[in-house]
């Protein structure tokens, strides 16, 4: 047997590799995905107060420090037993669509579509960002203004577009401005063609990749998301739905404030992330997947028109839930168009406007717990205090490790399908390309930070390595 | 001249937060704070007749403002962008057509506190002093 390692996995947020087990024929036995990078984020929040939770989680990422900031602030809100304002509500609403919107802007344009555009065979000195310049230099153009959409509309509401800091137990800071509504309306028509071309252009690229929709983690699973009352896709509060891979209900309604009875975490040697599962199924038998195709499978509707027109072709391309990892990508679309949507609506929305955005209270309770949907999948925050409102434990379960199972199975389904030679570059970015339909953040899911490498090391039948393929960046 | 300038760092990284310190002192140029480079950066920089990208450089022996290295079209490959691939990216994509310039800030400590090290303070000061000079001459250095 042999074995082949990845590392550093490059274009993800964080840092992993990947490691191939070749049998005696020299064909994938196995293959796993390591996260190797290890921060403690939890350890770090005990003994601090409650009250400076929000502007301390949203260090955890640099990518989706809003819904930190929401998971964290809802986790306040608990732990005060407050209701907060309904311009609050609204504000961090904003928000939440602006991050989604942003950070999904980052996966598609900027880490991924290098792979669709210009192919997975492509050269990787072209095989990126600089390489769309020559012929889709309007597409590329595009996705870098709707990034900045969303980042701005994060730096009107918190400040700064990396770690803001305006929202708490609560509710928010300031007032939102007729000025800054005026900008952000602005942009709305511009956004809507922008993604609406790019979904477009999406569809039509598919068909030049049966192979790798069909064999790059293909395969059924639980889907977990949040949706409103009405069933609809939800991001900021409401209850959790599970779905199976063939779209049978498996469970609804489930509190989120409760995730920890119905939702557990273990442990592989291998990986410093670990492993979530629904604990009625069991693991690895419970694992789930998380993050926009989750929400697509999950939710009956978007609530918007556009969206919604989307979202009923979409369900078409599964038997009851669509089980491709390629389809991540469609769906993260499909969600920026509802984002974009939403925030329009909010623009129109008076209670945006309004001036009371605090409800002040002291703590009165011992756990506070939080949940949103980040732009990666369903983020909850667990806070227990003592009576001063002293951190004394803090448990994140982040959505990128609950997709862990997901991108294991689908590196060793991409690995059994595609891997002939480990010269072959354009199999190891298939591979890594498996990686990037689930957006990973590994910065979040281990609550640490750093570069981006990926490295894939080969090791032999006796266990001992052969080859190592790595990747300064 | 329309001049933008970009400091770039952690302010709660000690002397990673340099050229925030430094850019404060500035005031007769448009200004933008960040930790790091993003994409969009390039969007911002279009209108602009000339750029100056303020960062701590470990490797700085003195503070300078010099011209920007630019290089073609470079392989990009993770999040973390250099000032030349954003001024490349602003160039191919958004029209912009001005000068590009760095300032190296000397730093030396990056713990994890909101202060400078005083040798990094003192390279802020001169750093601003020569920023402004920099204006005044209309970016002929």
């Amino acid at each position: 047997m042999s074995r082949i390692v990845i590392e550093p996995v490059s274009r993800i947020e964080g840092h992993a590799k990947i490691s191939i087990q070749l049998d005696e024929s020299g064909r994938v036995e196995s293959a796993k995905f390591h996260v190797t990078e290890f921060r403690g984020f939890e350890k770090m929040c005990e003994g601090r107060p409650f009250q400076e939770m929000p502007g301390f989680m949203s260090r955890v990422c640099g990518i989706c420090p809003v819904s930190h900031v929401l998971a964290s602030s809802k986790a306040g809100d608990m732990l005060l037993g407050v209701e907060i304002p309904p311009a609050a509500e609204k504000q961090r609403r904003l928000a939440n669509y602006a991050q989604v919107l942003q950070s999904h802007a980052l996966s598609f344009f900027h880490l991924s579509s290098p792979d669709l555009l210009l192919g997975m065979d492509a050269p990787a000195a072209q095989r990126n960002i600089f390489g769309l310049i020559e012929n889709h230099a309007d597409f590329l153009r595009r996705g870098i203004r709707l990034r900045q959409f969303g980042q701005r509309i994060i730096e009107l509401l918190g400040g700064k577009r990396i770690h803001p800091g305006w929202s708490g137990p609560g509710g928010v800071l300031n007032p939102f401005t007729v000025e800054q509504r005026d900008e952000i309306a602005a942009w709305i028509p511009e956004a809507i063609e922008s993604v609406t071309s790019a979904l477009d252009r999406l569809k039509t690229l598919l068909d030049s990749f049966p192979d790798e929709v069909g064999h790059m983690g293909n395969f059924p699973s639980l889907f977990l998301a949040t949706v409103n009352e009405e069933g609809g896709l939800e991001y900021y509060e409401g209850s959790i739905r599970i779905v199976d891979g063939a779209g049978n209900m498996i469970a609804e309604a489930l509190d989120p404030r409760r995730f920890f009875t119905y939702l557990a975490e273990t442990p592989e040697e291998y990986s410093y992330m670990k492993f979530p599962y629904y604990q009625p199924f069991g693991y690895p038998q419970g694992h789930y997947r998380v993050g926009p195709l989750a929400r697509l499978n999950v939710a009956k509707f978007t609530g918007t028109a556009r969206a919604d027109r989307e979202l009923r072709e979409f369900k078409q391309r599964g038997n009851g839930a669509v089980c491709q990892s390629f389809h991540y990508h469609l769906a993260r679309l499909i969600e920026m168009l509802h984002c974009v949507e939403r925030i329009e609506e909010l623009m129109d929305d008076s209670e945006l406007l309004g001036e009371n955005v605090h409800a002040k209270a002291s703590p009165n309770r011992r756990e506070g717990i939080g949940s949103c949907e980040a732009p990666r999948g369903t983020l909850f925050h667990r806070y227990c205090v003592d009576d001063n409102g002293v951190m004394e434990k803090a448990d994140l379960l982040i959505a990128t490790a609950q997709n862990h199972q997901a991108m294991n199975l689908a590196v060793e389904q991409t690995a059994k399908r595609f891997f002939r030679d480990a010269a072959d570059a354009g199999v190891l970015n298939r591979i890594e390309a498996a990686i990037r339909c689930y957006d990973p953040c590994l910065s979040c899911s281990t609550h640490a930070l750093g570069q981006l490498p990926l490295i894939v090391d080969v090791f032999g039948a006796d266990g001992k390595p052969l080859r190592r393929m790595a990747r300064d960046s | 001249m329309r001049t933008l300038a970009i400091a770039i760092g952690n302010v709660l990284r000690g002397d990673d937060g340099v050229a925030h310190a430094a850019l404060e002192l500035v005031e007769q140029m448009d200004r933008r704070w960040c930790f790091q480079l993003t994409p969009e950066h390039a969007t911002e920089i279009a209108g602009y007749d000339a750029v100056v990208f303020i960062d701590a450089d470990t490797g700085a022996g003195q503070t300078m403002v010099e011209p920007l290295r630019e290089s073609p079209l470079p392989p990009q490959v993770t999040h973390l962008w250099s000032p030349a691939e954003i001024v490349a990216l602003a160039r191919a994509l958004f029209r912009f057509a001005g000068r590009a310039f760095v300032c190296r800030i000397p730093a030396e400590d990056f713990s994890a506190r909101e202060q400078l090290s005083p040798r990094a303070a003192a390279h802020a000061q001169e750093a601003a002093r020569q920023l402004t000079r920099m204006i005044e001459d209309r970016c002929e250095l």
